[in-house]
């Protein structure tokens, strides 16, 4: 796929639009996702804006208040200190769609990318790592404009093939990461869960913080199969002949509770778990966890 | 059951291998999907299977079951129509475990659904047991009846119906033509090599004809007979004809206008038994007969009697009865003229006395009503037999109860001889059944002789009807013995006891016991109480006259003070009427040929006699019961009623001619213009021949001149053309086990059913169909891509 997949015009219009509706956020959730001790260390006056109830009073401008007798609060481009790492599962597995436009593997990269932008822009350095039963490829962390071209070319010219170990990639980067950073993975976690939950908590007891994208296709998610089907995982090439009709309820009850582990274990560990599929649209998706997390931070 | 093509089955069946090797070898493989969640797949994976494995079988099944359908479709089945509620049952039966066994397979297949494959197999095993049973059945119902092979020689008999009702005509046909034509029709529709036997209601056994023209012959030989046998009789002489038969496959048919009366039968379960012996036996019924008849019928006459004296008047009464339309009708009575020349076969025509149109009378009957018509007295008949008829004017469906014959007998008195001790009134009685004015005009029916008792011993008595013994005094054993030689001989003895019987031991003679009803034992004495005739029971001849009044006869008013009492009364005396207390009034016995009446108090003693009467029967107010009872017991010594004049067709007339000469030979003139010679034995002459309706007219050959007759008539109910129900039929010959048509389709469709019976084509085509489309169903379901 090649940069210009992501940069195709729905994508750069929705990333725009998540960039021009989401610009409170870019300038302020990535502040809300920063640790509180940075907060305040790098202040390049942006604008004032008129007080509204919610806004924190020590960002009141006391001076054009003297002025004009209104409340207004300063708004900064922060300077953060935060390093954000895009972690993204290529396996064979990735690449899979039933019936939408993108494989989990696309989305996943649109997440990222959008992500990416957001980070850039926000001027965080952002890295960029992929891994399949390993690490692969990685990109150090910058925050210059051209990270993204980086980021995209290094994602375009990846194929998403082989079998993954996604717990041994996962130790495998908490054992490359030395500072705190935002550890952002993109996978579908078609793995075992215990060991995979084992190398999640290895890497936040590292102390990073951790946005976990579940991706899964639609057809993963609903099971969307009737009649007689073979089904044939493209990673260990096993089949299974099985009726679909019969089966769906089951199906959807271990997606769920599979989901749910994961669901759990991140109250239990304090990390963020975003479940998605290929089905929604991932700037509404990512704007409502962005929203969600504001409003949690 | 039976196949049309039987081998297209075995053939077909060979067929069902073919699903399963198609099945085997080109199963249709399942959609390839790729799909990494396989993990989550994996863990149901055991139960999947199953399921799987579950759903090819059946899908296997259903396509062996659509070949065997279309096997089966192609060999046309076909079940006996008795049979086919039992293979209904079955049907019903196996669909149902058919589709138990498949719910009990689908919810096999869901691990939720386990108390409901129990509940379903349960079920299935039960209604497996009722298919099984209701197939044994079927198999036991239709056994022995041959179906499926149109072609195959048949033994038929047809049966028509020759009773007179079959004379109605309905479009231009009498039922019977209408029943042959059909007859005919259904002769050449037998296959090649068939046996016909054609029965009617005539008398005789029913035989298989040579060959089919023989049997077309016989049909266009019917006719019409007076005295059918039931038709039920004939039918169980051709269930026995055919069950005889060696032709395998036996076919019933009955031409009938299904009226009632032609399907009476005395033991109903007689020819439904017979029909469920033989189940092999097809019984079709052609109903010939016209749903609402219009007729006008005339009922049965009744004459004022059959035996007239001169100077007798004669009436007559008849019924009007119409059924689908009344209206006015008029009807004529005619009378013929003695003439004692005639009949006569004069230059080969025979010549017969003339009707003469005597009287006429108009009636309305109303529709399913019935009038009663009273002609005026005819008045002075010449002596001799007198032939008539009443006849309706007019023309209906059905002429033979258009008219109906009559015959009556203008005598001489009869002779009877009155013999009484010295001093008994006799005036009393002679009144009673011979009054001076009836002398006087000629119109007595009795000459009445009195004697002393005493010349009883010396009288010429042959030549008297009867001897009434008036209170007899005791008579020697020779008078005893001429009077019981008299009865022999066939007169009429009437003994009424009074006073004078005494002693009583004078009429235990052995003599006078040949004639007394009993020993003569004492006298009994009212006294205070009351006591009087009470005739409990009217049956006897001599009280007909009380049936119609017998609560209001006053016997209470006509007392009685004494009377004798019999004891040991022979055992073949009868008790004809009581007193009030019991004790016999009148008793008969019978002695040879005659009969004797003995009353047991006197009918003769004056109420201003020297002696107290016995009883003011004949004094009292209002004797009226006495001087019926008295006329009815001379006419009943005389043997009046002896004399039948008119019989319905089939019995046997006998005619006596004692009084009219010496011939022993007659020429017979029956009513369709036939002669015949006859014998006359004994002083009477028997006439069995009397199927034809009319006049019978006899002549004697030898000395002089005899003329004797008699009429015939139809019974009323042999022209009642009610028809009869279908359930009644059901009871009679058993529900499904007869085809009913009345138009030559039906006949057609009902002889189809008959020997193709029920045809399960287009059924098997309907569950081929259904199986066709489950089957794509499924295979759609399963292999969905």
């Amino acid at each position: 796929m090649s940069v210009e997949k992501y940069l195709k015009p729905e994508v750069i219009r929705n990333i725009k639009r998540l960039d021009l509706r989401a610009q409170f956020v870019v300038k302020g959730f990535l502040q809300g996702l920063h640790a509180s001790p940075m907060h305040g260390f790098s202040v390049e006056f942006s604008e004032h804006r008129r007080y509204a109830s919610g806004d924190d009073p020590k960002d009141i401008d006391w001076l054009v208040y003297a002025k004009t007798d209104k409340y207004y609060v300063k708004k900064f481009e922060a300077e953060t200190n935060i390093t954000g790492y895009l972690v993204v599962d290529t396996s064979r597995s990735m690449g899979y769609t039933y019936r939408q436009d993108l494989t989990k593997f696309d989305y996943g990269v649109c997440l990222a990318a959008a992500l990416c932008y957001l980070m850039v822009h926000q001027q965080d350095p952002v890295g960029l790592i992929t891994f399949d039963q390993r690490v692969r490829n990685s990109l150090p962390p910058k925050s210059r404009r051209s990270q993204m071209a980086a980021v995209l070319s290094l994602l375009s010219r990846l194929q998403p093939t082989g079998e993954t170990n996604i717990s041994a990639s996962l130790l495998q980067i908490a054992g490359m990461l030395r500072r705190r950073s935002l550890v952002m993975i993109f996978s579908d976690l078609l793995s075992e869960q215990d060991e995979v939950i084992a190398a999640l908590r290895r890497l936040r007891h590292g102390g990073h913080d951790i946005i976990l994208f579940h991706i899964l296709d639609e057809a993963e998610v609903y099971f969307p199969f009737s009649g007689m089907v073979e089904l044939e995982d493209p990673e260990s090439g096993q089949t299974l002949e099985v009726d679909a009709d019969g089966f769906q309820q089951d199906y959807r009850q271990a997606i769920s509770e599979f989901r749910d582990g994961y669901q759990r274990e991140s109250v239990k560990s304090g990390f963020d778990y975003v479940p998605l599929d290929t089905s929604m649209q991932f700037d509404k998706a990512l704007m409502e966890y962005l929203l969600r997390r504001r409003s949690r931070g | 059951m039976a196949l049309v093509t039987g081998s297209l089955l075995f053939l077909g069946s060979l067929f069902v291998a073919a699903p399963i090797i198609v099945h085997l070898a080109t199963r249709q493989r399942p959609r390839h999907i790729e799909f990494p969640a396989l993990r989550f797949v994996q863990q149901s994976r055991a139960q999947n299977q199953r399921r799987l494995q579950l759903r090819q079988w059946l899908l296997l099944l259903l396509r062996c079951a659509v070949v065997l359908a279309l096997a089966a479709a192609l060999a046309r089945p076909s079940v006996p129509t008795n049979a086919l509620g039992q293979w209904g049952a079955f049907a019903l039966f196996f669909s149902a475990t058919l589709l138990l066994t498949l719910v009990f397979v689908v919810a096999l297949t869901h691990a939720d659904q386990r108390l409901a494959a129990m509940v379903a197999g349960a079920l299935a095993v039960v209604t497996l047991l009722g298919a099984g049973y209701y197939l044994w059945r079927s198999l036991q119902t239709g056994e022995g009846r041959i179906i499926g092979d149109e072609e195959a020689p048949i033994a038929a008999v047809l049966l028509f119906d020759t009773s007179p009702r079959m004379q109605y005509v309905w479009e231009n046909q009498t039922r019977l033509e209408a029943g042959g034509e059909t007859g005919l029709w259904l002769l050449e529709q037998l296959p090649r090599g068939s046996q016909a036997a054609i029965a009617d209601a005539h008398p005789g056994s029913i035989v298989f004809a040579p060959d089919l023209s023989t049997a077309r012959a016989a049909i266009q030989r019917l006719r019409i007979t007076n005295t059918p046998q039931p038709l039920v009789e004939k039918l169980q002489a051709a269930i026995r004809l055919l069950a005889a038969s060696e032709n395998e496959r036996r076919e019933l048919y009955v031409f009938t206008d299904l009226s009632r009366q032609a399907w009476r039968v005395a033991h109903e379960a007689d020819v439904r038994e017979a029909l469920a012996e033989h189940e092999e036996i097809v019984l079709n019924l052609f109903d010939v007969g016209v749903e609402r008849p219009n007729n006008v019928a005339l009922g049965e006459l009744k004459l004022s009697g059959q035996t007239l004296t001169p100077g007798g008047r004669l009436q007559v009464e008849t019924s009007v009865a119409a059924s689908e339309k009344g209206g006015s009708r008029v009807l004529e009575l005619y009378l013929e003229e003695p003439d004692p020349q005639l009949p006569l076969i004069r230059d080969g025509h025979l010549e017969l006395p003339t009707p003469v149109l005597r009287m006429r009378q108009t009636t309305q009957p109303t529709p399913g009503g019935a009038v009663r018509v009273r002609f005026p007295d005819l008045p002075k008949l010449p002596l001799g037999v007198h032939h008539g008829y009443v006849r309706l004017v007019g023309e209906d469906g059905l002429k033979i109860d258009d008219a109906r014959y009559f015959s009556v007998l203008v005598r001489a008195p009869w002779k009877v001889l009155v013999c009484a001790p010295p001093n008994t009134a006799t005036g009393l009685f002679t009144e009673a059944v011979s009054p001076y004015a009836f002398r006087a005009g000629g119109r007595s029916r009795f000459e009445i002789s009195e004697i002393p008792q005493a010349e009883l011993s010396r009288h010429d008595l042959t030549k008297y009807a009867a001897v009434c013994l008036l209170d007899p005094a005791p008579l020697n054993a020779a008078v005893w013995r001429r009077l019981a030689r008299f009865v022999r001989h066939g007169g009429g003895l009437g003994v009424f006891l009074g006073r004078r019987a005494s002693p009583a031991a004078a009429f235990s003679v052995p003599a006078a016991q040949e004639l007394l009803p009993g020993v003569l034992q004492r006298q009994w004495r009212a006294g205070s109480r009351e006591l009087y005739l009470t005739p409990n029971s009217l049956n006897h001849r001599i009280l007909q006259p009380f049936r119609q009044i017998a609560s209001s006869t006053p016997w209470d008013r006509l007392p009685v003070l004494k009377h004798w009492v019999f004891e040991q009364l022979a055992p073949e005396a009868t008790i004809v009427m009581r007193y009030s207390n019991g004790h016999p009034a009148v008793l008969e016995t019978s002695l040879g040929g005659g009969r004797v009446l003995t009353m047991t108090t006197p009918i003769s003693d004056a109420a201003n006699s020297t002696h107290p009467p016995w009883n003011y029967l004949p004094t009292s107010d209002g004797s009226w019961p006495y001087v019926v009872l008295i006329n009815e017991m001379t006419l009943y010594l005389v043997g009046s009623g002896d004399e039948r004049l008119n019989y319905l067709a089939g019995e046997v007339a006998e005619l006596n001619y004692a009084d009219s000469g010496t011939a022993q030979r007659f020429e017979l003139f029956t009513p369709d213009g036939d002669r015949q010679e006859i014998v006359g034995t004994r002083d009477r002459v028997s006439v069995r021949a009397t199927d034809l309706v009319g006049a019978y007219r006899l002549k004697g050959h030898a000395g002089l001149p005899i003329s004797l007759g008699f009429s015939v008539n139809l019974p009323t109910a042999a022209s009642d053309l009610t028809r009869i129900d279908s359930a009644r039929l059901d009871v009679l010959l058993g529900q499904s086990r007869y085809e009913m048509s009345n138009s030559r389709g039906e006949f057609t469709r009902a002889i189809g059913v008959a020997r193709q019976g029920r045809e399960f084509f287009p059924h098997l085509l309907l569950l081929l169909a259904l199986l066709l489309v489950l089957e794509r169903v499924l295979a759609n379901r399963f292999y969905r891509r």
